[in-house]
């Protein structure tokens, strides 16, 4: 069972009539709605080889092409036109959550850039400060969020001397896709700190994000990394092919996931990907991690997580029961289909995720730096607003 | 999938079709036969719930993917829901607001009775503009054709005589996905791909193919290991192939032509094999239990029911693959044990277990039910303490309490089923709505095939029900003009589940039971014990009736008796006969054969001369296959026991009267011909009458020995092998003897001119 935090205090009144989740009828160009389609059924067909940043990025572009392109007048029609659209993909492909993260992460630029924008339009004085309410993001709104969000954002707003608000916002959904693109690299320039002489490293599978933090630090360390091949997708005999060919070459060891255990005991750091980082710091990464995280946490080493910023999900695990969960493809990887009589006599599960729970994840690091699990919270109370929750989307 | 070919935007993708670019499908949605009977009385086929989904969408949502633009669907009996349904649809329709790049369009065409018809129409429309897929419309597939795709163009592009390529899927041969219907051996050129043979093969366990296929090639595979898909990547040369010949059916009659006329047009076909993915049709009851299963256990992936297959996400997926929807009413005790998919506003009772099922929308299951196996559409409402395993129940089904529905049974629409009622396996049982369809339909349209009317038979039936109730059964497949191969293999209209699965391999038999050796025998395959084995006798009754078929056709002068010599000895190996008994059989065919005429005929045979005359004349006919058969002493002498053991008991029985009497008087004249045509050698017979008579019946085949079948009556069959009485013995030896008496002239003759030879030789 996955559930959305609700981060702060949140006052039903706020749901029922503040919420700008109305009904939405503005409709989408031809071509948005074939580039959603599109998108749609890779989405659906996305193997767990494929790593989230694509996703996350193609969803950006295409929320702000929504942005861009659709006939929206105030900021709570595009507000409910951008959920309306959320919610259609989020359906299709509950177990995603990246996407989510990203409708999440626009609406609240949305919000941010409207705040921003009218405070701008009245201190310019070209509008009357009406009911200017106070919604600078202090600490204290954060947490008190039924308290001065009474704006609907439902104003018209003109234009500003040569900008108007989509031109605005649209700068800001670029500033967004700029740092999504260059989350990678900021992760990875924080790996000499991480990363010293002489250390035996465990991974597994194939994070992008970690290929590239391991193969920053070998520019300027010698060290040797163990990877774990992440049966049965088997993405780690890519990894390791990749860092033994980098240059300078990583000294590599490829071992099968039930050998981790064995190995553990002579490594120094655990250094994993993760495809989503829950709002209690706990993790949904690749099947196997757990595994890992156990195994690390017996030797007591630290694990360490890489994540972009926009895995950063207000979901969390509300019972241990994985199923809703997990994302379950076909069994083809287990088995293959060709294999005849067998398959109609065994149950052949193939989950693509691991839930780690938080208390086995040492540190996170991600674009901004690095976090314990324990302030995830914090982050995601910067990053989405608190109307902006599963529910409501 | 194909990344790289959808990441275009939708404008650049414009700007870069050009005509010939558009990828087209064409989606037969028609079956053209009545296997899903009387399901498909008020629904096409592609409509049918396929795990509460219809089986059209899991085609269209496959043709999508693979990034077809524009889809044809060509559809002919219940073409108005079809057309209802794709309009309605949110994705296909003419409303809908999705899939653009995908155009939708519905062909109905009332007069046309098989796919070849369908691609002769689309030639005559014009329809087509460049490659196109051709599939049906209860295709289930998640594969990626792109590479073949990419294949098939590339060979487009240097070879233009390249007109298909078929696409096959490689799994085991005992795969369950390859039902008895779709076993196919390929024999391919392994260097280009190029399919130089193919046989479609339900029963026999020996392929055939031309020797030509081997001269002039370095490498032939010969694969039997490769499941139809069903899947065909077209040029646009196909369907003016269809127009050119009208005899093609269907897609496998086109291949087969294709390949025959290969010399002569220059065409060629291809074939891909896809290593992973799904894809299976849901061509018979047999095929929509597994593919439903299948689906269950999420090979199909992404079409999962919680995968927001069809309309979002409605279920959740639990353990042991169950789909529960949020919207249902579990019992406190009821029990999803396994592979359960339940529909949306389900009530089940309590104790109720539910395993391998399917159960539709808005469906009331009452307390301690056990069902199994069964696919419950939309609606059905169920009694307390009702059983239902492995059956189909149709939307609005009603099965009041206590009642038992055993393996295989069908409900049609609307059936209801009175309490305490207990259903055999496999009964088809049909409401009002469907009868009203049969009785009326006749007035609509006389020749109809989906909703056929020549091809079944009603009978009122009660079942405690509150309604009418009627039940169906299709006649055994007789007068359809299927394929030659399909007539002698299994009933495709039988309704039992498991008939669709090639029988399971017979144990190698241990060599010492080898009843005779025969030298003409090349091959290594071990031979079956001979016939006096119980088990065995079914399959010699299979065995016989294609013998009959085979030598019949050769005395009809359609078939060379050389061909009729190998499909004998195919049929062999596949029903397991021993080469003894073949002898037999062989001659025994040929001597009911003028019986089996003159009835058909209506002709009576007056006088034993008469008789003699016909069976010379056969005699004659299947020369070859008899020199074929009877080259040694001791293949004769199995002949001779076989004539022996027909003239014996056709005397007597009444079945054979007066055809029996009339050979058995002619018995001498009969020896005569044999040893006149050199079937018989003089030293055989002599062998043969000097041989006691008790040891004779021991050579009989078992199971004629009775007043026993034949292709007149099959039915009659009483006894098997064995059970043979000292007095059913003992009688025997007397007509033996009494025969024996009748041929004496001419045993005396031979022996004379034996002496004579002998004679001659020492004088000399």
């Amino acid at each position: 069972m996955v559930m959305t935090s609700t981060s702060g205090l949140a006052s039903s009144d706020r749901a029922s009539s503040s919420s700008p989740s109305g009904p939405c009828d503005i409709p989408l160009t031809e071509e948005l709605q074939d580039n959603i389609e599109k998108f749609l059924t890779r989405l659906h067909h996305s193997s767990p080889k494929e790593g989230s940043y694509s996703t996350a990025r193609e969803a950006a572009l295409i929320l702000r092409k929504i942005v861009a392109v659709c006939k929206w007048q105030t900021a709570k029609e595009l507000i409910a036109l951008i959920k309306r659209e959320g919610r259609r993909i989020t359906k299709t492909n509950p177990a995603d959550s990246v996407f989510g993260n990203i409708v999440r992460r626009i609406l609240k630029i949305i919000r941010e850039e409207y705040v921003n924008y009218s405070t701008a339009l009245t201190a310019d004085g070209a509008v009357p400060s009406a009911e200017e309410p106070d919604v600078k993001e202090s600490l204290h709104n954060m947490f008190v969020s039924g308290v001065g969000r009474s704006d609907d954002y439902n104003r018209r707003l003109p234009k500003l001397k040569d900008t108007t608000f989509k031109g605005t916002l649209l700068e800001a959904i670029g500033e967004f896709l700029s740092e999504l693109e260059t989350s990678g690299d900021n992760i990875a320039v924080q790996a000499l700190e991480h990363i010293h002489s002489n250390e035996i490293i465990l991974t597994i599978g194939k994070s992008r994000t970690v290929e590239a933090f391991l193969k920053h630090a070998a520019k300027k360390r010698k060290f040797h990394v163990i990877v774990a091949e992440a049966a049965p997708f088997f993405q780690g005999h890519i990894m390791a092919k990749s860092l033994a060919e980098n240059t300078p070459p990583i000294p590599t060891t490829l071992i099968t996931d039930s050998a981790i255990f064995a190995m553990m005991s002579r490594v120094n750091k655990v250094i994993i990907g993760t495809h989503t980082v829950m709002a209690n710091g706990g993790l949904k990464a690749v099947n196997g991690s757990h595994t890992i995280a156990l195994a690390a946490k017996h030797y007591s080493v630290p694990l360490i997580v890489c994540a972009a910023m926009f895995k950063l999900s207000p979901q969390y695990l509300g019972t241990s029961d994985q199923d809703a969960f997990n994302k379950f493809v076909t069994p083809e990887d287990v088995m293959n289909y060709a294999e005849g009589e067998v398959l109609s006599k065994v149950h052949l599960v193939n989950p693509v995720f691991d839930y780690v729970p938080p208390q086995l994840v040492t540190l996170f690091i991600s674009n901004i730096g690095g976090n314990a699990p324990s302030y995830v919270y914090r982050l995601l109370t910067e990053l989405y607003h608190p109307d902006d929750d599963d529910d409501n989307l | 999938m194909s990344a790289q070919a959808k990441k275009k935007t939708g404008r650049e993708g414009k700007e870069a079709f050009k005509a010939e670019d558009v990828l087209q499908a064409v989606i037969i949605a028609d079956s053209f036969n009545e296997r899903f009977k009387p399901l498909t009385l008020q629904q096409p086929r592609a409509l049918l719930p396929l795990a509460n989904c219809p089986a059209i969408a899991y085609t269209l949502e496959f043709l999508a993917d693979v990034g077809v633009h524009e889809i044809l669907i060509f559809c002919r009996v219940h073409a108005d829901k079809i057309r209802a349904y794709i309009d309605a649809h949110p994705k296909w329709g003419k409303k809908g607001r999705r899939h653009r790049s995908v155009v939708v369009q519905v062909i109905v065409s009332e007069d046309c009775y098989s796919m070849g018809d369908a691609l002769r129409e689309i030639d005559a429309k014009n329809l087509i503009r460049g490659d196109f897929i051709l599939v049906q419309g209860d295709l289930v597939a998640n594969v990626d054709l792109q590479p073949a795709l990419a294949a098939h163009r590339g060979r487009r592009s240097t070879d233009k005589n390249s007109v298909m390529t078929v696409v096959v899927r490689h799994v085991a041969p005992r795969h369950p996905a390859r039902c008895l219907e779709d076993q196919i051996i390929l024999t391919v050129d392994s260097t280009n791909q190029r399919v130089l043979h193919f046989q479609k093969d339900v029963s026999h366990k020996r392929t055939r193919f031309p020797v030509n296929v081997l001269e002039e090639r370095d490498a032939v595979e010969i694969r039997n290991d490769l499941l139809d898909c069903h899947i065909s990547i077209c040029s646009t040369l196909v369907p003016p192939l269809f127009s050119d010949n009208f005899d093609y059916l269907t897609r496998d009659d086109f291949v087969r032509g294709i390949l025959i006329n290969e010399e002569i047009l220059g065409n060629t076909i291809h074939y891909h094999v896809l290593e992973s993915g799904y894809t299976a049709r849901i061509s018979n009851l047999h095929m929509y239990d597994l593919v439903s299963r299948d689906i269950i256990s999420r090979w199909v992936f992404p079409f999962c029911p919680d995968l927001g297959f069809p309309d979002g996400s409605a279920y959740n997926y639990k353990r042991h693959h169950v789909y529960v929807p949020r919207r249902v009413v579990l019992a406190r005790g009821a029990e999803l044990e396994e592979n359960v998919l339940l529909g949306r506003d389900c009530v089940i009772g309590n104790n109720t277990k539910i395993r391998n099922s399917v159960i539709g929308d808005n469906c009331k299951i009452g307390d301690n039910c056990v069902i199994d196996g069964s696919y419950l559409w939309d609606n059905c409402e169920i009694g307390s303490k009702v059983r239902i395993e492995s059956g189909v129940l149709a939307s609005g089904c009603r099965v009041g309490d206590e009642s038992q529905l055993e393996r295989g049974c069908v409900l049609s629409y609307n059936v209801h089923i009175g309490s305490g009622q207990q259903l055999r396996g496999g009964v088809r049982l049909i409401g009002e709505e469907d009868n009203q369809i049969l009785v009326e339909k006749p007035e609509d349209q006389d020749m109809d095939t989906e909703t056929g009317l020549d091809n079944f038979e009603t009978l009122p039936e009660d079942y405690g029900s509150d309604q009418k109730l009627w039940s169906f059964q299709l006649k055994p497949d007789g007068d359809n003009d299927e394929d030659e191969s399909e007539k002698t293999g299994p009933d495709f209209n039988q309704v039992s589940w498991n008939w669709w699965i090639p029988p399971a391999l017979e144990l190698a038999y241990s060599p010492e039971e080898e009843s005779d050796s025969d030298e003409e025998e090349c091959e290594d395959f071990t031979d079956a014990p001979a016939l006096g084995v119980h088990h065995a006798v079914g399959n010699a009754w299979q065995f016989y009736l294609e013998i009959f078929d085979s030598l019949m056709g050769v005395t009809n002068e359609d078939v060379n008796p050389e061909n009729a010599v190998l499909e004998i000895n195919s049929s062999k190996h596949a029903y397991g006969i021993s080469m003894s008994d073949v002898n037999k059989l062989v001659l025994r065919a040929v001597l009911e054969i003028p019986e089996l005429r003159g009835k058909t005929s209506k002709k009576e045979f007056s006088s034993s001369n008469e008789v003699h005359n016909e069976v010379t004349n056969i005699v004659k006919k299947v020369l070859p296959v008899f020199r074929n058969y009877y080259r040694n002493a001791e293949s004769q002498l199995d002949a001779l026991f076989s004539l022996e053991d027909c003239l014996v008991n056709y005397i007597d029985m009444t079945k054979h009267q007066p055809y029996g009497a009339h050979l058995a008087d002619s018995a001498m004249k009969l020896f005569h011909f044999l040893y006149e045509q050199d079937i018989l050698g003089e030293e055989v017979i002599l062998k043969w009458y000097r041989q006691a008579s008790n040891k004779h019946v021991e050579q009989f085949l078992p199971f004629f020995l009775h007043e026993s079948s034949s292709p007149t009556s099959p039915s009659r069959r009483r006894h098997q092998s064995g059970d043979l009485t000292d007095e059913d013995v003992q009688s025997l030896i007397k007509k033996i003897d009494a025969l024996k008496k009748k041929v004496e002239k001419f045993v005396v003759w031979l022996m004379e001119a034996e002496e004579e030879d002998d004679s001659d030789q020492n004088e000399e």
